[in-house]
């Protein structure tokens, strides 16, 4: 426990040092960075539907994030959360437009078809890895394109709107979209739950199962594994299965608790975000869950940053940037790189 | 020009070269002369100090005490690119090549023109074509490095090294790599380079090789010479003698066991004709075994000979070519690494902190990897694991290995080289296999710890389990070996003769070049 809390302060401090870098930034654009701060802040948490708004960005923050998370301690370097959210994304918009489905089979159908889309598109990568030595870094990213461009393609065609007005899906069956949380007004969806439900599951998953216990150990080191007689690809295997599904239900959830249909963006780069949430996290599922958050409130207060302090939003990008190199330089992403 | 080599100047000499990491002096005092026009070669186990003292004669390191002469003039061999300057050349037995350029560029890249702004390639080009026309080298000068399999690559580096005209060329166990028509075309290119008056010098630890080639052999035994032998002065014998240090002081496990007395006819271990082929050039060449019960087959060897191979195969990390192996009456030649575990077999792998334990892990995770999935400790249908049992196990196998500590959560890095191996044994022989196969149980551990790993493993024979123990250690293989055998070249001989002498030697030779 005394380690835990060794571990929360060094988080916390890198933090710390974040802001500090960008609020530097602030002055030498010559902006005064407590007024920043302080606007940030009231967005974020200035009413209760601000408050809330803040959980509906980190629904799908806590979702990618354990997404990463799940990928990155199994030693699988997964960066394209951001893609297999939207396929995710796209299979729950196409599956959801359609009709003469009864509901409860229709609500597990829109899952499915959003897990299995972000689990194949990760899996891809682990595919390229093992038949063909391709790093999963380079082609988790280029997936990351191949996602976005498609769903440009998709929205600008097969899956467009009947009346052909816009670039955009129809919506999906109403009975689909998440419960509000929050009273009227909100945006906050049950899909919360979900993603809190799930942080608690991977927490479990990697303490109290055989294959998650396998992944943490393949992560720490895969040729002492091999020894011991776990089948490494398979694991890993399993590991971007389940990283690219849960990205992908990400992307579900976006679509049936906050978006209604299909648009060309359906992601202001939650699945970029994410990688920053896991590392602050250090990987841990249940700390996920403050750090999800954090980044939520971050990206929830930036516009109102932008209209009141004059300074661009941008620089919730370079908050996350620090994290992830200071994460990188502290040592939590030691690639361990030994190929099996 | 023979009869008058011994009144020059020598090429290169050292005197009292020494050379100390820690407290550990790899080198001690070492006088060396080596004349123009002589190979001569540099024999000795691993870590007696050859490849210390090639990279001091070469600048990767610099000498704590002693002096070296080129030419008879002091000479301090500041770094690799000083000694190319005197006209030092060096193979390294890793190559230093980049694969995706070409063989000129290679050459360009090891003798870079400081005199140009832009890379002279067509210059490189002539070079290289030059010098593959005049020493028979055999080189594509446009060949991607990548593309030539691994003699020609070796050609490469030699082009390399003496691309300016090197008058001493080093070689760093060259033929380890080397089929033996390869090795042969080696030693002709070396031998007409000795007609050039070059000198070569030779590292190996393969002794026929040593007394075809040499004019003279200098042998090191733990840092310091062990003697020096013109030709015809060697037999292998003498050398055999000197690499081993016959009559010197132990290093290894003072245990003194009694042979065993519960030796049965049951075979615990059987490999027909096990063959395998490996990415590295290694070859296991049709390896026959039967391991008794109550047995402990010693098996000794110089590194390098397929040791680390053989047991990737046995432990069913890596596939064989050919052949079977065979525990018990069961064939397990298609079982996985687990699967043989549960028939029986435990495996101490030869790097502990790589291949056995994961180190960022808890102890007791440590010692439950092999056994996390089993079904004895799942609960809820079979999903969740109880913790709970792994816990209490790991608990009774610390108190029976006694690894004292910091107890079950501290994670395994935190243990001493000899505590990660008694968890590792914990691990492996904690539930009694049939059979242990161990390599390198005791290298880099303390003499109690030596002693400990010994003890348990006696024990174990004694229960009746057939252990293969694989080491580079000859004294400990002749002390605790019921039976021996010798590694070399992948291929496995059991020695029938107990003899210091004779064990070593085999360990020295390769068949390849006699045949």
């Amino acid at each position: 426990m005394k380690r835990a809390l060794r571990v929360a302060l060094i988080q916390l401090a890198l933090l710390a040092g974040a802001i500090v870098v960008s609020g530097a930034l602030v002055l030498i654009a010559g902006k005064n960075p407590f007024a920043a701060w302080s606007a940030l802040a009231s967005g974020a948490f200035g009413t209760w539907y601000a408050f809330l708004n803040v959980w509906t960005r980190t629904c799908p923050l806590l979702l990618t994030g354990l997404a990463v998370a799940i990928a990155f301690r199994s030693g699988f370097w997964n960066i394209g959360a951001e893609g297999q959210f939207i396929v995710g994304a796209i299979a729950a918009g196409a599956v959801g437009v359609m009709s003469g489905i009864p509901a409860p089979l229709h609500y597990l159908l829109v899952a499915a078809a959003g897990f299995a889309a972000g689990a194949l598109w990760c899996l891809a990568a682990a595919w390229l890895r093992f038949r063909r030595g391709a790093s999963e870094v380079i082609s988790t990213i280029l997936l990351n394109f191949i996602a976005a461009y498609l769903l440009a393609w998709l929205v600008h065609g097969w899956l467009m709107q009947e009346s052909r007005a816009q670039p955009i899906g129809d919506p999906i069956a109403q009975y689909l979209r998440l419960p509000r949380v929050g009273g009227a007004g909100s945006t906050l969806h049950a899909g919360i739950f979900l993603a809190l439900a799930a942080a608690f599951l991977g927490h479990h998953f990697f303490r109290r199962t055989a294959t998650g216990f396998h992944l943490r150990a393949i992560g720490a080191n895969p040729i002492a594994c091999a020894w011991a007689g776990i089948p490494v690809r398979r694991r890993i295997a399993t590991a971007a299965i389940l990283s690219g599904g849960i990205a992908g239900l990400a992307g579900v959830a976006e679509i049936l608790g906050v978006l209604g249909r299909l648009f060309d963006h359906v992601s202001p780069g939650y699945g970029f975000t994410a990688i920053a949430v896991a590392l602050l996290a250090r990987l841990e599922p249940l700390a996920l869950i403050p750090s999800a958050f954090l980044f939520g409130a971050l990206d929830a207060g930036s516009s109102r940053m932008q209209q009141e302090a004059g300074v661009s939003g941008v620089l919730v990008l370079v908050i996350q940037g620090v994290v992830i190199l200071a994460s990188a330089a502290s040592g939590a992403l030691l690639v361990k790189r030994e190929e099996v | 020009m023979i009869a008058s080599r011994e009144a020059r100047t020598p090429l290169l000499q050292t005197r009292g070269l020494t050379k100390r990491f820690g407290s550990f002096a790899a080198l001690d005092g070492v006088d060396l002369d080596i004349q123009p026009g002589e190979i001569h070669s540099i024999l000795g186990e691993n870590g007696a100090g050859k490849t210390t003292l090639m990279n001091l004669l070469f600048g990767i390191h610099h000498p704590d005490a002693g002096t070296i002469l080129w030419k008879g003039a002091d000479a301090h061999i500041d770094s690799p690119a000083d000694a190319r300057r005197r006209g030092i050349g060096m193979v390294h037995q890793h190559f230093m090549l980049a694969p995706a350029l070409t063989v000129a560029e290679n050459v360009l890249l090891a003798h870079p023109d400081r005199t140009h702004f832009l890379l002279n390639r067509a210059e490189a080009r002539r070079r290289v074509l030059e010098i593959s026309q005049r020493h028979g080298l055999a080189l594509d000068p446009d060949a991607r490095v990548e593309t030539l399999p691994v003699g020609a690559r070796q050609r490469v580096e030699i082009a390399k090294a003496i691309a300016h005209q090197a008058e001493l060329l080093i070689l760093d166990e060259p033929t380890a790599v080397l089929t033996p028509q390869e090795a042969r075309d080696l030693f002709r290119f070396l031998r007409e380079l000795r007609e050039r008056d070059a000198a070569v010098v030779f590292i190996s630890h393969k002794m026929d090789e040593v007394l075809e080639i040499s004019d003279r052999i200098t042998v090191l035994r733990r840092g310091c010479m062990a003697g020096s032998f013109a030709r015809g002065e060697a037999t292998a014998a003498t050398l055999a003698a000197a690499v081993l240090g016959v009559g010197v002081e132990r290093r290894s496990t003072p245990v003194h066991p009694k042979p065993s007395s519960r030796t049965t006819k049951n075979a615990a271990l059987s490999l027909r004709g096990v063959s395998a082929r490996f990415p590295n050039g290694t070859a296991i060449q049709s390896i026959e075994l039967e391991l008794h019960e109550g047995e402990i087959f010693a098996v000794a060897g110089v590194d390098g000979n397929g040791q680390e191979e053989w047991t990737s195969i046995l432990a069913g990390v890596t596939a064989l070519d050919s052949g079977s192996i065979l525990l018990g009456e069961e064939d397990v030649t298609a079982k996985n690494a687990l699967e043989r575990h549960e028939l029986g077999l435990g495996i101490l792998p030869g790097d502990r902190a790589r291949q056995g334990l994961v180190l960022d892990l808890a102890i007791w995770e440590n010692l439950a990897l092999r056994r996390y999935g089993a079904k004895e400790a799942r609960r809820v249908g079979g999903l969740w694991i109880d913790l709970e049992t792994h816990r209490r196990s790991a608990a009774h196998l610390l108190e029976a290995f006694d690894v004292r500590g910091p107890g079950l959560d501290a994670r395994a890095r935190s243990l001493s080289g000899g505590n990660q191996q008694k968890v590792l044994l914990a691990r492996e022989i904690g539930r009694g296999p049939r059979v242990l196969v161990a390599l390198h149980a005791t290298r880099g551990l303390d003499i109690g710890a030596s002693v400990d790993v010994v003890r348990r493993v006696l024990q174990l024979r004694d229960a009746g389990a057939g252990i293969l123990w694989i080491s580079t250690d000859l004294d400990e293989v002749l002390e605790i070996g019921d039976r021996i055998g010798v590694l070399v070249g992948g291929r496995l001989r059991e020695m029938h003769d107990r003899n210091h002498e004779a064990v070593g030697a085999a360990m020295l030779t390769t068949e390849t070049l006699a045949r």
